[in-house]
């Protein structure tokens, strides 16, 4: 995916645009045009730049989707649980992870000895990394950089990727104590990053939940508005209540989306950094111990890098070399005053 | 009574309502990096990271040598970091700062309290009253861990092996400066000028504060008459290794005094319980024989222990007694490779404490780490659920603050101790580790405690000692003088110009005129040396202390090229054979040698 392929399919598309429909918080379907998609603010706030321009580095981003990633696996686990009757939420997103996953701290995998679901904990964790996975792509003339963040996880209904991944600030997660973020809008810092952002998503089939099971998508872009200064990200709306655009289900499995979530960010901006060395380092230190395992592919010709975080690099290290010193201790009451 | 009074009200102070909730913490530390040669890299503190290439923490940082040193996690992702300067400032590990990463998992801080810290923009935690309180707790936890200390130590003993090679000449050139320059400290013969005629304070409660007689110097004290004691080796400072005998023979001078001796006795201040002290009198004087006996599983971490040693001698007719005194170092006579771990077992079999005891407790000090060992898999310890658990208590004061372990790695682990306020100075506890496994089964360990006072912190004091007059006073027999470029067009070895190429000149006495020791401070050599030392982003202080180094040694060799111009002219106009004076040629030859010598080290 790139600019050009991007840009391409936009002006194919129908599009009103963005200068032309400006979105009203009060009335959305002022100067809608049926049957055209619109540049929608994301989370339906036109200000919404000061939410999203929160990356810092190019880096950081990309270790918020992917922390985006494993809630979304954590989250199928739990509402596959609940169909099955009710159950106490996991206390914790590590509760979460032993509960459906039966993963120690990836931490401890270097030392753990039990086998886990018949596999030595190692070669466990390794196959539960496919389930998210981190794509970097260095294409087209004059060359940019590509960044996917896939996962297997629950997904979201084409009809409600408006007011979960692409909101801002109303999290769902407030009271799930299993899931890692809070702010629910970590991820969004990539529009920043990056000159287009195409989302895909498709719902896991049997957490519908009387949804429909096609496959949402839509694509993000920074928005200057003539005239104003008061510039904003907007994606590609189908519907003045802000849904996007969606493909009938049997679009999904021709690319491999039985479920889950798929963001791409064309032309990443990494600065002068060369990232295809420094995405490893980086998001094992941002991600130092992440509660799940990932998946980093960065070449074409090289094997994916299964990512555990600098947490197992370093315990690896000490269960290997006698010269490293790595001591952990109990949990340390932090005292008041 | 007082202790427990106040012991319960720390303990209403760690209750849940009065806590933020809990941390975890990590410590690594990795070996340095070796060169080609094989030879470890110690980084040297002086330099920073920048300047010193790659560390071995690199691959584990967000960005090669940028931050991330110590970092926080909050469900496993980096929401906080700070860079290598808090192992250097506030944990005194300057020697491991560049390889030590401390991680800090702020999970189980009550969710107030990690709201309080964690913003919007992941972009570091807010600094306010719980992130104050969660890094006093890490200071609290590792400023005083005997690993850490251990390896600090093994660093700089290592860097300083390492620098041995380059040092030998600077070192030699350092030691005949501090003899020569202006302000060079003048040692004292001989090492006997401590005490005085009423210091007796604080040596024990048995001896009482009266004069006594030493060997010293005449600024020491009032004029008495001997016998004194002289003790044999003569050094102040004795280092005596683990399970060596040592002998310190003690005399009288005059020696024919030494049958007059009506007592003696010897004390260690502090006491070393493994220290064993015999005397032999043979008529002539005493042999004093010290051995320190390592307790079984003793490792390097306890030393080095310090002690004073006091020998008091009562001779017939002489009201005051005689004292001797030596400062003791006990220490292995190189750091040795831990011993290897016990044979771990599934069904472990004993659990013991390794720490000397009773072990030193400060009272809202840093934690006590009591060292322990066991004979079980490091796994037992970990897992769902985990078969074997430890837990400790205090057996003397119920209200202790429930100690925490650090998790074993070879058999090895810790327990920290954090001694609350309150608690009395001397004051013995016992504490007791337990060790649950499966069936029942326990192992036990116990050991003591000590409730110690902080000790006290270095601060300026007023005190008398045998010192050089101040340099205010003191007629140098030379000037030391500095030329810049502009001043080129100045006499150099008697006629001008001064190039690039002269690193300096002496210029002879004349009436009324000292010797002066000239110094290029724009020779290229040193401008070279300069410039590469700013480019290596050396410190401020790092450049001004390698220059002064520099001028002092280059200022020392025109003295002693002085000195040996003066005697080979005396020996040419006395006509001895063979003498010669060096030509001014010669001797420029010579000064830039050294420059170019000195210049060059300067930059190591």
């Amino acid at each position: 995916m790139t600019t050009r392929a991007v840009e391409s399919l936009l002006t194919e598309l129908p599009i009103v645009g963005e200068n032309e429909y400006i979105f009203n918080p009060k009335d959305p379907y002022e100067g809608w045009r049926e049957g055209f998609f619109h540049w929608y603010p994301v989370g339906a706030e036109r200000g919404n730049a000061g939410r999203i321009k929160l990356a810092g580095s190019a880096f950081n981003p990309i270790g918020e989707r992917t922390v985006n990633c494993m809630e979304s696996l954590i989250e199928m686990k739990r509402q596959l649980e609940l169909k099955n009757g009710p159950a106490d939420a996991p206390k914790d997103p590590r509760d979460a992870v032993k509960r459906y996953f039966d993963l120690p701290p990836l931490n401890e995998v270097p030392g753990w000895r039990q086998p886990i679901r018949g596999m030595k904990a190692r070669e466990y964790a390794r196959s539960l990394a496919t389930q998210i996975r981190v794509y970097l792509k260095r294409e087209g003339r004059p060359a940019e950089y590509t960044i996917t963040i896939e996962d297997s996880g629950i997904g979201q209904a084409p009809e409600n990727v408006h007011s979960t991944l692409l909101s801002l600030g109303t999290s769902d997660k407030a009271d799930k104590p299993y899931l890692i973020g809070v702010f629910g809008q970590g991820g969004s810092s990539a529009y920043q990053a990056c000159r287009y952002s195409w989302i895909l998503s498709r719902r896991h089939p049997e957490l519908l939940n009387g949804a429909g099971g096609g496959v949402g998508w839509t694509v993000i872009k920074h928005v200057f508005p003539k005239g104003r200064r008061d510039d904003y990200y907007a994606y590609l709306a189908a519907h003045p209540d802000g849904r996007v655009p969606s493909l009938p289900v049997s679009t999904a499995n021709p690319i491999g989306l039985k479920h889950g979530v798929r963001f791409t960010h064309v032309k990443y901006d990494f600065g002068k950094t060369e990232p295809a060395r420094r995405l490893y380092s980086a998001l094992n230190h941002l991600l130092f111990d992440p509660v799940l395992p990932y998946e980093l592919y960065t070449g074409p010709d090289r094997a994916p890098d299964p990512m555990y975080g600098n947490g197992y690099r370093l315990s690896k290290l000490a269960a290997r070399d006698k010269d490293v010193l790595d001591k952990s201790f109990e949990p340390q009451l932090i005292t008041k005053g | 009574m007082k202790a427990l009074e106040l012991d319960k009200t720390f303990t209403s102070g760690v209750g849940q309502q009065e806590s933020y909730g809990t941390v975890t913490i990590r410590v690594v530390v990795l070996p340095p990096k070796k060169n080609e040669e094989g030879t470890p890299e110690i980084q040297d503190p002086e330099e920073s990271l920048a300047e010193s290439g790659s560390g071995p923490l690199d691959s584990y940082l967000e960005r090669p040598r940028g931050e991330g040193y110590v970092v926080f996690l909050v469900r496993g992702q980096r929401h906080d970091s700070r860079d290598e300067n808090f192992v250097q400032s506030e944990l005194d590990f300057k020697f491991l700062k560049s390889r030590t990463m401390v991680i800090i998992n702020v999970d189980g801080l009550a969710p107030e309290a990690i709201a309080e810290l964690v913003q919007g923009s992941r972009q570091g935690f807010y600094e306010g009253v719980v992130y104050g309180a969660i890094l006093d707790r890490v200071v609290a936890v590792l400023k005083k861990d005997p690993d850490l200390m251990r390896l600090e130590e093994d660093a700089e003993q290592k860097l300083a092996e390492l620098r041995a090679g380059d040092e030998v000449v600077r070192k030699k050139l350092d030691e005949l400066i501090e003899g020569h320059l202006p302000g060079g400290h003048h040692g004292l013969p001989g090492g006997e000028g401590k005490g005085s005629q009423g210091g007796m304070q604080g040596v024990g409660n048995s001896l009482s504060t009266q004069e006594v007689v030493v060997r010293a110097y005449p600024t020491v004290g009032d004029p008495a008459s001997g016998p004194i004691l002289e003790g044999s080796p003569q050094s102040e400072t004795i280092v005596i290794h683990p399970n060596e005998e040592y002998s310190l023979a003690v005399k009288a001078v005059p020696e024919d005094a030494w049958p007059a001796l009506k007592s003696h006795q010897i004390k260690l201040e502090p006491t070393v319980p493994e220290m064993g002290a015999k005397v032999e009198d043979d008529g002539l004087g005493v042999t004093i024989k010290l051995v320190f006996t390592e307790p079984k599983d003793s490792e390097d971490y306890d030393y080095p222990i310090k002690t004073k040693l006091t020998f008091y001698a009562n001779f017939d007719g002489k009201p005051e007694p005689r004292l001797l005194e030596r400062s003791l170092i006990i220490r292995p006579k190189a750091r040795r490779p831990p011993p290897p771990p016990a044979k771990l077992v599934e069904d472990p079999t004993f659990l013991r404490v390794a720490s000397r005891q009773p072990v030193k407790l400060v009272p809202g000090g840093p934690s006590c780490h009591v060292r322990l060992r066991w004979d079980g898999e490091d796994h037992l310890a970990g897992g769902w659920p985990p078969l074997w658990t430890f837990t400790a208590r205090c057996l003397s004061l119920e209200s202790f603050p429930s100690p925490v372990f650090s998790k074993p790695r070879n058999g090895r682990f810790e327990l920290l101790l954090d001694a609350p306020h309150g608690l009395l100075t001397g004051q013995s506890l016992e504490f007791e580790v337990e060790a649950a496994g499966p069936g029942g089964k326990k192992l036990l360990a116990v050991f003591s405690g000590e409730v110690i006072e902080p000790p006290p912190a270095p601060e300026p004091r007023k005190t008398k000692d045998t010192a050089p007059a101040g340099t205010s006073e003191r007629q140098p027999p030379y000037k030391l003088l500095e030329v810049y470029k502009k001043d080129w067009d100045s006499p150099c070895w008697g006629s001008p110009p001064w190039t690039e190429a002269d690193g300096g000149c002496f210029d002879e006495p004349k009436e009324g005129v000292p010797l002066k020791l000239i110094i290029n401070k724009d020779a290229a050599v040193l401008q070279a040396a300069r410039e590469q030392m700013i480019a290596r982003q050396l410190s401020e202080g790092s450049i001004k202390e390698r220059l002064g180094r520099y001028e002092a040694h280059v200022y020392f060799h025109l003295y002693k090229m002085y000195e040996y111009f003066v005697a080979a002219k005396k020996a040419h106009d006395n006509d001895e054979p063979g003498a010669r004076v060096p030509s001014e040629l010669e001797l420029r030859g010579e000064i830039n040698r050294v420059a170019v010598t000195l210049s060059s080290l300067m930059d190591r």
